[in-house]
């Protein structure tokens, strides 16, 4: 166990000094994110003015921002973490770090935690200030640990989703668009653009069943009204029993996924596509 | 001690999902003593890299298991991992770190440090204070595969798997790794794939040949393999023109033909002596001849004709 966080930690720091290596890439992330604070805040202005079908005490600017905030960071983990085989392949480096015992498990976390520090960090730097202008900071201190394990919670299910399109990766090699369908059918079923309780009852069932958007709901809660709200139709009846649905699913979800990555990747190391070549 | 024991090893690839299955490797078994150094040949292809893969656990036999020290590829693969080492020049280390931080990143993840063999081994290829500050990209091909060594010699593994590294190399870094290797003899257990036969004869005491099937042919000590060749000498005779091709297949002699080289094999001192007369009178057909001991590459070449 200690011989595996070692190897994690130095692929941490593999991947971070990796993503400084590449300046522009990194500057042109930061306009992205900077674009989706700025596009989806007008986005919720607009609709603000139009008149809207939101809880008490939330508006469309608040509600559109809080959701990128959270949104941003967790999907770019995605993004990178999804696309790290490819790029360990694209480069030769993947069987050299295979035969060194740095598994394909190894650097998916390796890889997520470093995408968190990065995109922590730019989302922070853009997101805060724009969450502040906008009256959308108001977190009771003590609720700390609940926006910790909504983020976990989510983050740890979006690693799962990682490994489960790894191991479709390992199988297929290429999945075309598959990655970026997913995450985009994802900010519906989460309710980014809509609150989930707006939503068709019939689909609530699913949608509430999902970690990611209880993290979500949990989240815009107590950075806009201070609290989480008792219960939400469509999401969590109450508060208990939501972080209860949001460990337990997220916990469960990951464990499978990483499950089935592991088997697949011994599956590849018997059917040679391993090293993705 | 056993090194590697193989055991009815066969290893299939797909060429595709639904695709039809093609043999790499087919029911091999050997066996490998520690320290030994084991030379695997056989033609292009023929599952040379798959063998080297698999004992290095890379990939898993699909039948059969390899056991390195005891230990199951196929059970215990990071185990394996562990002290195996799989050098070639297509893997690659990331060209956008520096020296330094591609060693930094492998002395952490095997938990060691650097030793002073590791540090003058790289001083061998001119690495020194200066180049580890440089990117991967700035270093030549010597210097890379010299990297790639020191950096498999981090975890000091106990077998050493080198796929065409020789062939490869410069000549003046060819028996610089020659010799680190030869260092090495007391520590490791190699097994070689080349197409340098010359550093395979110099290196390695032991030969494995498979076919075109993923088949073992043979295995077995250089030593042992002389023994059983019927010829004890080869004659290199390099042609000014073709036509003599035919005269010199007359002389009775077993013969083999690369364009304008011909290689008679003899068994015999005497038999030397009765060529040498005999092709110093078609003098004014032959530019030069040299007469040299078998070495593996005859060996390899009549086995596989045979």
């Amino acid at each position: 166990m200690y011989e595996k966080i070692r190897v994690i930690f130095a692929t941490i720091e593999r991947y971070i000094r990796l993503d400084l290596k590449y300046k522009f890439q990194f500057l042109i992330d930061s306009l992205i994110i900077a674009g989706n604070f700025l596009g989806f805040g007008i986005m919720g202005f607009y609709l603000q003015a139009r008149g809207s079908t939101l809880p008490p005490e939330y508006t469309f600017e608040k509600f559109m921002l809080v959701g990128t905030y959270f949104w941003t960071m967790l999907t770019k983990i995605y993004d990178d973490c999804t696309k790290v085989l490819m790029e360990e392949a694209n480069r030769g480096t993947l069987t050299l770090l295979i035969e060194n015992n740095v598994t394909i498990p190894v650097i998916l976390i390796g890889r997520a935690i470093a995408s968190t520090l990065k995109y922590g960090l730019i989302a922070s730097i853009f997101g805060i200030p724009a969450l502040y202008l906008i009256d959308a900071l108001k977190m009771n201190f003590k609720y700390l640990p609940l926006a910790l394990l909504s983020f976990t919670c989510s983050w740890l299910f979006i690693i799962g989703l990682s490994a489960l399109l790894l191991s479709i990766i390992l199988i297929f090699k290429r999945v075309g668009m598959l990655t970026v369908s997913i995450m985009e059918i994802l900010m519906f079923a989460i309710g980014f653009y809509f609150p989930v309780e707006l939503l068709p009852k019939e689909i609530w069932p699913i949608l509430g069943a999902i970690p990611f958007t209880i993290g979500l709901q949990f989240f815009r809660d107590l950075m806009i009204i201070g609290e989480p709200r008792p219960m939400i139709n469509g999401v969590y009846s109450s508060i208990n029993m939501g972080i209860m649905k949001m460990f337990i699913g997220s916990l469960v979800f990951s464990m499978i996924t990483f499950t089935l990555m592991y088997i697949i990747m011994k599956k590849a190391q018997r059917w040679g596509t391993i090293e993705q070549y | 001690m056993e090194a590697i024991i193989a055991e009815n090893v066969t290893k299939k690839f797909k060429s595709s999902i639904l695709g039809k299955k093609i043999t790499a490797l087919k029911n091999v078994s050997f066996q490998l003593d520690e320290h030994e150094h084991l030379a695997v040949m056989g033609p292009s292809p023929s599952g040379k890299t798959t063998l080297l893969k698999t004992i290095a656990g890379i990939y898993l036999p699909d039948e059969g298991d390899i056991r390195v020290y005891g230990k199951s590829v196929r059970r215990k693969t990071e185990e394996v991992r562990k002290i195996t080492y799989y050098i070639t020049p297509q893997i690659q280390l990331n060209k956008k770190l520096t020296v330094k931080e591609n060693l930094k990143y492998f002395t952490k993840v095997a938990g060691r440090e650097l030793t002073e063999e590791i540090i003058q081994l790289l001083e061998t290829a001119e690495i020194n204070d200066e180049v580890m500050d440089k990117r991967l990209e700035t270093l030549s091909e010597t210097q890379t595969i010299t990297l790639k060594l020191a950096i498999g010699l981090i975890k000091k593994p106990r077998i050493l798997l080198m796929d065409n590294i020789f062939s490869s190399l410069e000549p003046k870094i060819k028996e610089t790794f020659t010799e680190t290797i030869e260092k090495l003899r007391e520590e490791i257990t190699l097994i070689m794939v080349d197409q340098d036969m010359e550093t395979l004869s110099k290196l390695c005491r032991k030969t494995l040949i498979l076919n075109h099937r993923g088949e073992m042919i043979m295995m077995g000590s250089v030593e042992q393999l002389l023994k059983n060749y019927p010829y004890k000498y080869d004659v290199e005779v390099t042609l000014k023109n073709s036509s003599i091709k035919e005269k010199i297949r007359r002389l009775g002699y077993p013969t083999q033909t690369i364009g304008d080289l011909m290689r008679i094999y003899i068994k015999s001192e005497n038999e030397i002596l009765e060529l040498t007369s005999k092709l110093l009178k078609m003098k004014e057909h032959i530019l030069k001849f040299e007469i040299s001991g078998i070495d593996m590459e005859d060996i390899y070449y009549w086995i596989i004709n045979k």
